[in-house]
């Protein structure tokens, strides 16, 4: 194992991000999320999308927030691509 | 570091508050409405786990299969390609014995399903002749069975990571585990402890996505696993997110415009087999790339096709891509999008009879946790909920029969001292890296094509080395940047992540041959002659490592056999 293997490719991971303008603090992104992205601020009484490296895209917190408060972006690449990636073609 | 422990006493402690887990305490509870039920879910009951996932329904055996279950069971031995005549056809017959009656069952309980407007249960008849349908569920399936189960009383400790059994004389007594939120520790006395927390599967960045704590801890009690190497799936995949295409494997070409699964002389329309892996892979060493799926080559109709994703309409299949291509900004005008493949391997191997009893007294599995261990072989892809709510079903009966008997025993304290040190160890590791980039170093590694798809002795042995050597430093590489309940969980993780995964590759090597989507490099074909036998692991070996031994599988008095198993089945 290399130290710089153990570095994430930013292209392979999701950015899960919570607008706290729009976000009205209803729980139910961390509810919904079955691998714990998000995390509840007490402070501001908001949401917070504190763990995105674990976002698998299932889009169940989009589907459930009434605020439209949250935004799940894609990753570029795949996380890891069994064919392409062996062959350095996606470097 | 100090945390403050609670203990609790319940009868029957369910761990996992999925399908499976709400459908066995809904049950017990009619069965036995005095019995204490305590379910132990680390996310909220009702709303996570793989259960409100589940896409396209619940299968059954078509109703127009009549009372043909013989004829059923007979397809999934032969044709299923997870672990082909590895059942234990005791259990898969017993299984299939209510054939489509307990959707009703599940009806009464008050699950949704879908129906025609005459008011019959609506379902998929049969799939590409084969003798297996499916009835569409609720999107919020779970929510009935949540409500019914907090009606009858029992107790939900939500936001709870279970973390080991415990143990007394070789019988399970309870568990334990932390709160997320608080990272309190928690202690559970039990007189029966019914595992239901799913599939152990590390491909992270995937919807399938599970931590091995569960197995770990079976394993660690003494359960034997079952089956390990039943479960390698893969999926064709957009080349640029990884998100999945299914049905359209046939149409793959490369730049040259030549069919892929046509050149490779593939044969199923339904499961990517592996001579279309290493071919795809070949093409692109060979400079034929990129590949696209072709869906120029789609049949515009399904008229006369065969196979599940042809069985619906083309149109539909092609207006769900154009969606997905959609949602992620791939550019819709074009026809021939680059694909690649997304490959999976997973453990859902508890080994269980046909009541639920594990091999360590006071301790049952269900649900999906089981569907390999079990060995009943049957829809192992696509019968997720069916397997969690049958099994859910067949294990309460089993528990109720029993429970009046069984007694609460004693806690060894010195052995809830030590799970309680390990859970909470992570908090002083001084590493440069968090749990999470370690898992997924090791979520990528096996991805590689000498460990899956083209893998052999020599490459398995070089990965378990790797994994012993993370082993040996993880713990100097990695800190908690916050000592919460989230990155406990992942540091616990990640140590069962190892130790699985090495189980996992020991049995990989052990079964010299390839069968279904089980395939090896080196050893390329079915073997029956040697292989008609199970491969399971236990702790019961005097060096602490793995114990891998096999069992002969009793074909001789099966109903299902494969040609030629008088010569190679009788020791
Ligand atoms: C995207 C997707 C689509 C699917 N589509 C279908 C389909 O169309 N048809 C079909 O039949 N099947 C489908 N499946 C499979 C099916 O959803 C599952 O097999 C089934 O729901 C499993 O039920 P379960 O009760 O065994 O597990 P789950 O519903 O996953 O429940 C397990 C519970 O255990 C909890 N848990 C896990 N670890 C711990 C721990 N350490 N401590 C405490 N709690 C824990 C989890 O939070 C979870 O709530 C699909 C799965 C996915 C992911
Ligand atoms: S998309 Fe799914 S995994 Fe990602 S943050 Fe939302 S609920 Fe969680
Ligand atoms: S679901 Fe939306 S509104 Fe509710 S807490 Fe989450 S981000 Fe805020």
């Amino acid at each position: 194992m290399r130290i710089t293997d153990l570095q994430d490719d930013p292209r392979r991971m999701n950015n899960v991000t919570v607008d706290p303008d729009l976000c009205m603090g209803c729980m139910k992104c961390i509810r919904t999320c079955c691998y714990d992205v998000y995390e509840w601020d007490p402070v501001k009484k908001l949401s917070t999308a504190a763990y995105p490296e674990e976002c698998v895209s299932c889009y169940q917190c989009m589907y459930f927030c009434p605020a439209g408060a949250i935004k799940v972006e894609e990753a570029k690449l795949a996380f890891y691509d069994q064919l392409y990636d062996p062959l350095g073609m996606n470097d | 570091m100090e945390n403050n422990r609670i203990t609790y006493t319940t009868d029957v402690l369910v761990v996992g508050g999925g399908l499976a887990g709400a459908v066995l305490a809904q049950k017990l509870h009619s069965l036995k409405p005095d019995v204490k039920i305590t379910i132990l879910e680390k996310g909220y009951f009702g709303y996570t786990g793989q259960t409100t996932k589940a896409g396209h329904g619940m299968c059954i055996m078509s109703p127009e299969a009549g009372d043909e279950i013989y004829a059923m069971c007979k397809e999934q031995v032969e044709h299923n390609p997870y672990g082909t005549y590895l059942n234990d056809q005791d259990y898969l017959l017993e299984y299939q014995k209510e054939q489509y009656t307990y959707i009703q069952e599940l009806e009464r309980m008050g699950g949704k399903f879908s129906h025609n407007p005459d008011g019959t249960l609506h379902h998929h008849h049969e799939f590409e002749g084969k003798k297996i349908s499916a009835v569409q569920i609720d999107v919020d399936f779970m929510t009935p069975f949540c409500k019914n189960v907090m009606a009858g009383g029992a107790q939900i400790l939500e936001r709870t990571y279970f973390t080991d059994l415990l143990t007394k004389d070789g019988k399970v007594v309870g568990a334990v585990g932390f709160n997320l939120d608080t990272t309190e520790f928690i202690v559970i006395r039990a007189k029966e402890v019914v595992l239901a927390m799913n599939e152990f599967n590390p491909s992270c960045r995937d919807m399938f996505v599970a931590p091995a704590t569960g197995y770990a801890a079976a394993y660690e009690a003494g359960a034997q696993l079952r089956n390990v190497e039943h479960l390698t799936e893969w999926d064709l995949c957009y080349r640029n997110t990884g998100n999945f295409l299914y049905g359209v494997h046939w149409v793959v070409s490369n730049s040259k415009g030549e069919n892929i699964f046509r050149k490779y002389n593939c044969q199923s329309l339904e499961e990517l087999e592996v001579t279309l892996i290493r071919g795809m892979a070949k093409e692109l060493e060979m400079g034929n790339g990129p590949l696209v799926a072709d869906f120029t080559q789609l049949p515009k109709a399904n008229e006369g096709a065969d196979g599940f994703f042809h069985g619906i309409e083309m149109k539909q299949r092609l207006e769900l891509d154009e969606f997905i291509r959609g949602f992620q900004n791939i550019d819709l005008s074009n026809p021939k999008p680059e694909v690649s493949v997304s490959y999976r391997v997973s453990i859902r191997s508890l080994r269980i009879d046909v009541e639920g009893k594990t091999t360590v007294p006071h301790l049952w599995g269900i649900g999906q946790m089981t569907t390999a261990g079990s060995a009943h072989g049957s829809w192992v892809h696509g019968d997720g909920l069916g397997v969690a709510a049958k099994t859910g079903l067949m294990t309460a009966r089993a528990i109720a029969k029993r429970i009046d008997e069984s007694e609460l025993g004693e806690i060894d304290e010195a052995q809830v001292e030590k799970f309680r040190r390990r859970i909470y160890e992570a908090a002083e590791y001084k590493g440069e890296f968090r749990p999470d980039h370690v898992i997924r170093y090791i979520s990528r590694l096996i991805k590689k094509p000498e460990y899956s798809f083209n893998k052999t002795d020599a490459t398995m042995t070089e990965l378990i080395e790797e994994l012993q050597d993370v082993r040996s430093k993880y713990k100097d590489l990695i800190h908690l940047p916050k000592v919460n309940g989230h990155y406990l969980a992942k540091a616990i993780e990640l140590r069962t992540m190892i130790d699985m995964l090495e189980m996992m590759f020991m049995v990989f090597k052990t079964r010299t041959e390839s069968r279904g989507c089980f395939s090896r490099l080196d050893y390329p074909e079915r073997d029956d002659k040697h292989w008609l036998k199970w491969v399971l692991v236990d702790n019961k070996s005097e060096d602490g490592k793995p114990h891998i031994f096999t069992e002969r599988i009793p074909i001789e008095r099966y109903p299902f056999k494969p040609e030629g198993w008088q010569e190679i089945a009788m020791p």
